[in-house]
């Protein structure tokens, strides 16, 4: 298998099977719209990916290569977040910060696999929690007035059963 | 001691930190307390442990502060700044290994935050929608609730678009506006899935209002009811149907013709079409209550019929079966062959099917007036009938329920495990549910052929189910145990009684029932005179009073901009 050499926002050059770098739409849009040989030695700039992060973008695509491409958005598929397998789950144990940047990262190298689970692991952290805990999970200052609380509070009132 | 305080200020005065410009402008705020060891600066704690004395004016705080520090720290940071990575790691390493478990926890705490991520304030709108959609409508009202930036997204109309597609909640009921002030209007969608919701909850949970009661047929059976818009419709054996508003509860309407008891009925729009013993069926203008046809010829009792736009077709006990035009009252076509009793009638504009009391169930072509099909199997009489065009699902005294196939007429499925007449089926989206004399009522997929559920239980009814209707979430269940039941269709669980007839037991039975998404119609009494005959509406509806008033008044001017 050929490879091929992307380089981070902070000049790191990471050299990665072209397979491996074409889950990322981007790239591959790039590899054909530029005509990048393979043969040659060019190296594919990525100006908004750390290398921290590019590695962990690297290591997900490498072990997802081999997956069937993801499925169009079905219209009457129900959004779920219980199908994280547990390789993802351990592989998105990460501080906050780092998972902020793999979502932005797989938004711009266009990952559809990475962006959804990424994006339902945060989902997530926000499930079954009450507003002052979501706020203590995310750092959020409260920014309500006491009437707006007030009238958020009741337009949003959930009526549960009993 | 006091060496050691003069050792001190030398050493602060030599640091380049002189105590006077610490020193807090007025002398009443210093504070004069001993040190906690915890807030000593290590290898400072000799010399900070000590309490200034009254007149040493010139001291500075012992309790540090960032405006406040201990002269040291300047020398310790500078020096930390000065080291490699590698060394700070060290001297990180070494500093946590020396501190107590509260000022590890303390470190965690600074640092934590750092860590933390607002993720729906922090990421461009289309990703924060793109987490948002994946939580469901409870958690993303408690998202709402966090902050102004959270609750903006939060309330995205095309997100709540989602959760209504998600629920079947497929457009937005016309409603009043809200009373926010502008600008700050609730997303139609998510207005009409909280008002769904809570509508559900109405049914489900909430106390029930007092029923309208509208009384009328004196001590008559009520034998068939329909139920369009505001209007419901009652038949009965006193020989009249009467016209009524389930807004106000009224009698607006008695029709008065047949002469003898009405058995069948079906209503669209302003027309009415009855069935009567006395042979007939007549055509009936709800608005004026005037009889516009008519219609003669059968020979028997009309016991059945079913409407479909302009064509209403009957079955009657003389076992024929007549295709009439409502509006012109002329009978275009007449199917021959049943040997006993029509009992009950499907019609879905192309074919016509029918159940009778020869065991026997046919399928027609009504402009040939050609019998296509007719399906054997059932060893009594069939009293039931659903047909989606594809299928035809036939209920019988035999107990069992068949499943036919309209095309080939061949059998598809024999769904036995009740124990008596099924006398009241449903089909909808291949879900069928098949009410039983045996007091049970089931939950069937016709694709497999497979019994999803069986209402019955400690809750269940105590005698016949003589009625049933459900929708995507409920099962409502009536029977001659007096009461009306409200049934999970999933889970198969009983929710609770909707109707408990004080007579019930006794006498008092519930006959029919008519449910649209917000208000139940019973047609209940009795035949020994525990129960006045009468209608009971129940509405569960939000906000009852202003709703149905206000939904009128905007009703002409949908919001476009959200369709």
């Amino acid at each position: 298998m050929p490879n091929i050499k992307l380089r981070s926002s902070d000049g790191e050059t990471f050299e990665v099977d072209v397979e491996i770098a074409k889950c990322s739409v981007t790239i591959k849009t790039m590899l054909e719209d530029l005509g990048m040989d393979e043969e040659e030695e060019e190296v594919v700039p990525l100006p908004n990916v750390n290398s921290a992060i590019l590695k962990k973008v690297i290591q997900w695509s490498t072990y997802h290569k081999d997956d069937p491409p993801p499925p169009e958005d079905d219209e009457n598929k129900e959004k779920r977040t219980d199908d994280i397998s547990s390789w993802d789950a351990d592989f998105l144990k990460v501080d906050q910060g780092t998972l902020f940047e793999l979502i932005l990262a797989a938004n711009y190298l266009d990952i559809k696999g990475l962006l959804d689970v990424t994006c339902k692991t945060v989902a997530n952290m926000i499930k079954g929690k009450a507003p002052e805990e979501i706020r203590k999970t995310f750092n959020i200052k409260n920014d309500f007035t006491a009437s707006e609380e007030e009238q958020v509070r009741k337009e949003n009132e959930w009526c549960e059963e009993k | 001691m006091m060496m050691m305080i003069l050792r001190k200020r030398k050493l602060d005065v030599q640091n380049g930190f002189p105590c006077k410009k610490l020193l807090p402008e007025k002398k009443s705020d210093v504070i004069s307390m001993p040190t906690e060891p915890s807030a000593r600066v290590p290898g400072a704690a000799e010399s900070t442990g000590t309490t200034p004395s009254a007149s040493d004016k010139k001291s500075r705080l012992v309790i540090p502060t960032k405006d406040n520090p201990p002269p040291e720290m300047s020398d310790w940071l500078t020096q930390f700044q000065k080291w490699s990575n590698a060394e700070r790691i060290l001297a990180i390493n070494e500093l946590i290994a020396r501190c107590e478990p509260t000022q590890v926890r303390h470190m965690m705490q600074v640092i934590e935050p750092q860590f933390q991520r607002d993720f729906i304030s922090l990421l461009p709108r289309e990703l924060a929608l793109n987490v948002l959609s994946f939580l469901e409508p409870k958690d993303l009202l408690r998202a709402a609730q966090t902050c102004r930036s959270w609750r903006f997204l939060a309330d995205d109309n095309l997100l709540w678009k989602e959760k209504c597609r998600q629920a079947g909640i497929e457009e937005i009921p016309k409603r009043r506006c809200s009373p926010r002030s502008p600008g700050t209007q609730m997303s139609p969608w998510k207005a009409a899935y909280m008002r769904q919701h809570a509508i559900e909850m109405n049914w489900r949970s909430k106390p029930i209002r007092p029923p309208k009661m509208l009384k009328g047929h004196d001590d008559h059976v009520i034998t068939c009811l329909q139920f369009c818009g505001n209007r419901i419709v009652s038949g009965s054996d006193d020989n009249t149907l009467k016209v009524w508003s389930a807004i106000t509860g009224k009698c607006l309407r008695t029709l008065v013709g047949h002469t003898g008891g009405v058995w069948s009925s079906q209503m669209s729009g302003a027309t009415i079409i009855s069935g009567s013993t006395d042979r007939t069926l007549k055509v009936w203008d709800a608005e004026t209550g005037d009889c516009i046809h008519t219609l003669n010829g059968h020979t028997s009792t009309v016991r059945c019929m079913h409407l479909h736009g302009k064509k209403v077709v009957s079955g009657s006990r003389d076992a024929t079966l007549r295709v009439w035009d409502i509006e012109t009252g002329a009978c275009l076509h007449v199917l021959v062959g049943h040997l006993a009793a029509v009992r009950c009638v499907q019609y879905d504009g192309r074919l016509v099917v029918s159940g009778a009391y020869d065991y026997m169930v046919k399928v027609w072509n009504p402009e040939r007036e050609e019998c296509l099909h007719t399906l054997q199997g059932h060893t009594n009489r069939v009293y039931s009938l659903q047909f989606d065009g594809v299928y035809v699902v036939s209920g019988s005294l035999d107990t069992s329920i068949r499943v036919w196939e309209v095309e080939t007429g061949a059998c598809k499925h024999t769904l036995m495990g009740h124990q008596s007449l099924t006398s009241g089926m449903e089909l909808r989206n291949n879900i069928l549910v098949s009410g039983n004399a045996d007091s049970t009522v089931k939950v069937w997929d016709i694709v497999t052929g497979q019994c999803l559920q069986t209402l019955s239980g400690p809750y269940k009814h105590q005698s016949a189910v003589t009625c049933l209707q459900f929708n995507n979430r409920f099962v409502i269940t009536s029977s001659d145990d007096g009461t009306v039941k409200l049934w999970d269709v999933r889970t198969g669980e009983f929710i609770r009684n909707l109707v408990a007839l004080e007579s019930g037991g006794s006498g008092g039975v519930v006959w029919r029932i008519r449910a649209n998404d917000t208000k139940l119609v019973c047609a209940v009494g009795s035949r020994n005179g525990t129960e006045e005959t009468k209608l009971l509406v129940l509405d569960f509806d939000v906000d009852s009073n202003s709703s149905t008033i206000i939904s009128r008044t905007t009703f002409e001017q949908p919001n476009k901009a959200y369709y």
